[in-house]
């Protein structure tokens, strides 16, 4: 609402949108709140912290990054990057190509697989999780990073995803491309997948954030410190800095591990706006 | 040269029935319309003809060679959606030069063939844009474009100016008889619910009705050139479906049979329709019809009331002034408690008022009867 049009209101209507403008600021800021003391707490000196005489660092020290930066802590962040980076590529395609067969393809069975997956996605992760461990430990998987890999690739609710969008997706546009003289493989790979790209982009943020975030898993599959997940170490290094309340190194840590999901999410935001975008090629 | 034949095709998707005995010949270089309301099947006759759907019993033939077993794209045939289907990702040149770039056509002849379309279609402007930066009606042409370059022997549009407005469905139209004439020796199928569309358009006319809970009824209601369908529609189906307004339609019966044709009654008067009274007898139930521009207002039809020809005496209830020409809706008082009887009539006479009362003359030979079963009764050639 431009403020020219906030002239023309109706003074109820102005202070109607004043108090919502308000209240968005206030809980914006208070939603941002927890982040910016983090990073001005990492800005500090562990004696500044102890002290706690301002909320502003005194000077920016950034003694903190690089103590992490020279620890496991460099370990625990290539690995969850590889973890995630792994498992989303995979994640998306095979999602992708479960939800397109779902949507598009005729086959025997197709409506038990998907009974079978919304009965499968109704069960919680916590009570597959011990019978799990036991799988990876008999495949000798236990502590690897491919036990990870291996329990994360598939995302139901992601099929699902992909399947509506495929089912809202214009055949006439695949068959355009079957009288063109495309194989399903070629009209799915060149025509369906390009113009999927907001569908693909939402599930890639999704299932990135989901992986880089998980604790749940790492801590119940890694138990060497040099597999730990970035999760995990945090939470281990935090344990051991608290005792010397090392404040501001565990903040550092925090805030590098916000950073990766920053910048996915700034790369990918525009595809988030385009996703319904598909009647660009039709009516 | 193309032609398309359709041998007893039917269609049967679970328990509904779609088509039944389909058999018609689209000649080389013809352009046949499929038209019909909702339902009859026409656009999936179609897809069967472009290869899109397979599941029919029958045969379809093009240029002598069945196609039931061979794949779209191999059947030479280009179709044009009803909303486009454009690749979005693309821009305008891409979506064209496709087809011929997936059968490897050499790039130089690609070229060629792209800015001949352009220019046949005045596209040589946006050939950069994508599809998002065109209106309904470049997307349109750039569909029909991307047909061309194919070189097909047939041609088939899917209601193409369905989503178009009506003063672009008008340019589209010419458009389209023009690209036929260019276009010479392929032959074109189009699919429409819009019988105006399917007048000023057909060399040929397939008329289709739907036969969803309808056994033993064959989809082909008639073929023919438009003017036959209009002139001499052979069922009452054929008659409703063509002309606007519709034509006027009764019940009626018998009064008496000659060597001049079938007389029936109208609201006690007995008039005289120029049809072959074959297969009928006195006092059968016939549906009797006229269309409004044929019913004769003003002083013919004076004189001939006076001479005791086919006329009736009518009420006006009803003006709607078109311009050019205005409908009346009039009606037929009957004898005593008789339900009136509703007629269209055309009139350029811009004095009549609603109120006003005239005579109608109903000219023999433009009635036309339809027995019990629908089927129209044979046009009279008498040189009445």
């Amino acid at each position: 609402m431009s403020v020219v049009a906030l002239r023309s209101r109706r003074p109820g209507q102005r202070w109607a949108s004043f108090g919502l403008h308000g209240f968005l600021i206030f809980y914006g800021l208070l939603t941002l709140t927890p982040f910016v003391w983090a990073l001005l707490t990492s800005l500090k000196t562990v004696r500044e912290i102890a002290v706690a005489e301002s909320v502003l660092p005194v000077a920016l020290n950034l003694d903190a990054y690089r103590q992490i930066l020279g620890s496991e802590f460099s370990t625990w962040f290539y690995n969850s990057m590889s973890v995630a980076l792994i498992v989303t590529l995979a994640s998306v395609s095979a999602n992708t190509l479960a939800g397109y067969a779902l949507a598009r393809m005729r086959f025997v069975g197709r409506g038990a697989v998907f009974r079978s997956l919304l009965l499968i996605i109704m069960v919680p992760a916590q009570v597959t999780m011990i019978p799990a461990f036991l799988i990876v430990a008999r495949l000798g998987l236990a502590d690897t990073h491919t036990a990870l890999v291996l329990t994360s690739v598939v995302s139901i609710g992601s099929i699902f995803l992909m399947r509506q969008f495929f089912i809202n997706f214009p055949t006439e546009i695949e068959e355009a491309a079957k009288l063109d003289g495309c194989t399903p493989l070629v009209t799915f790979l060149w025509i369906v997948l390009p113009m999927a790209a907001p569908a693909l982009a939402t599930q890639a943020i999704f299932i990135f954030m989901g992986v880089w975030n998980e604790f749940m898993k790492p801590l119940l599959y890694i138990s060497s410190i040099d597999n730990y997940m970035l999760t995990q170490g945090l939470n281990a290094a935090a344990k051991q800095y608290e005792k010397s309340a090392a404040w501001n190194i565990i903040m550092a840590g925090s805030i590098v591990s916000i950073v990766p999901i920053l910048i996915l999410y700034i790369v990918l935001n525009k595809y988030f706006i385009t996703l319904n975008d598909q009647t660009a090629g039709s009516k | 040269m193309t032609e398309v034949v359709l041998r007893d095709i039917s269609l049967t998707r679970g328990p509904a029935t779609i088509l039944r005995n389909v058999n018609l010949r689209v000649e080389a270089g013809e352009f046949c319309v499929f038209v019909g309301p909702s339902g009859c099947g026409k656009s999936t006759l179609l897809r069967l003809i472009a290869g899109l759907d397979d599941d029919a019993s029958g045969d379809i033939l093009i240029d002598g060679r069945s196609v039931q077993q061979v794949a779209a794209s191999q059947r030479n045939v280009a179709m044009v959606f009803q909303g486009y289907a454009l690749y979005p990702h693309m821009n305008v040149y891409d979506n064209i030069a496709f087809a011929l770039r997936r059968a490897k056509v050499p790039k130089a002849e690609i070229e060629a063939r792209v800015q001949t379309a352009a220019r046949i279609l005045q596209m040589g402007d946006y050939l950069q844009r994508k599809p998002n930066a065109l209106s309904g009606g470049q997307r349109q042409r750039v569909a029909i474009g991307r047909a061309i370059v194919k070189k097909p022997k047939v041609f088939l549009f899917d209601e193409p100016l369905s989503n178009l407005d009506a003063s672009l469905r008008a340019e589209t139209r010419l458009e389209i008889a023009k690209l036929h004439r260019d276009m010479g020796t392929a032959s074109m199928l189009y699919v429409t619910h819009d019988q105006v569309e399917a007048m000023t358009l057909a060399d040929k006319i397939v008329l289709l009705r739907p036969v969803l809970g309808s056994p033993g009824l064959d989809s082909v209601v008639q073929i023919g050139r438009p003017m036959e369908l209009y002139h001499r529609p052979a069922n009452l189906f054929a008659a409703r479906f063509m002309g606007t307004p519709g034509m006027n339609l009764f019940e009626s019966r018998v009064a008496a049979l000659s060597a001049e044709g079938v007389a029936f009654d109208i609201q006690g008067k007995h008039c005289l329709a120029a049809v072959s009274p074959a297969g009928l007898a006195v006092g059968d139930a016939v549906s009797v019809g006229i269309r409004p521009e044929h019913v004769v207002t003003g002083q013919a039809a004076q004189a001939a009331r006076t001479e005791g020809g086919n006329t009736v005496q009518a009420g006006v209830t009803h003006v709607e002034a078109l311009g050019e020409h205005s409908i009346l809706h009039t009606d037929v008082a009957g004898e005593g408690a008789q339900p009136r009887l509703r007629l269209l009539a055309k009139t350029t006479d811009e004095s009549v008022r609603a109120g006003d009362s005239l005579a109608l003359l109903l000219p023999a030979r433009a009635i036309h009867v339809f027995g019990a079963a629908g089927a129209a009764q044979a046009r009279l050639l008498t040189s009445a």
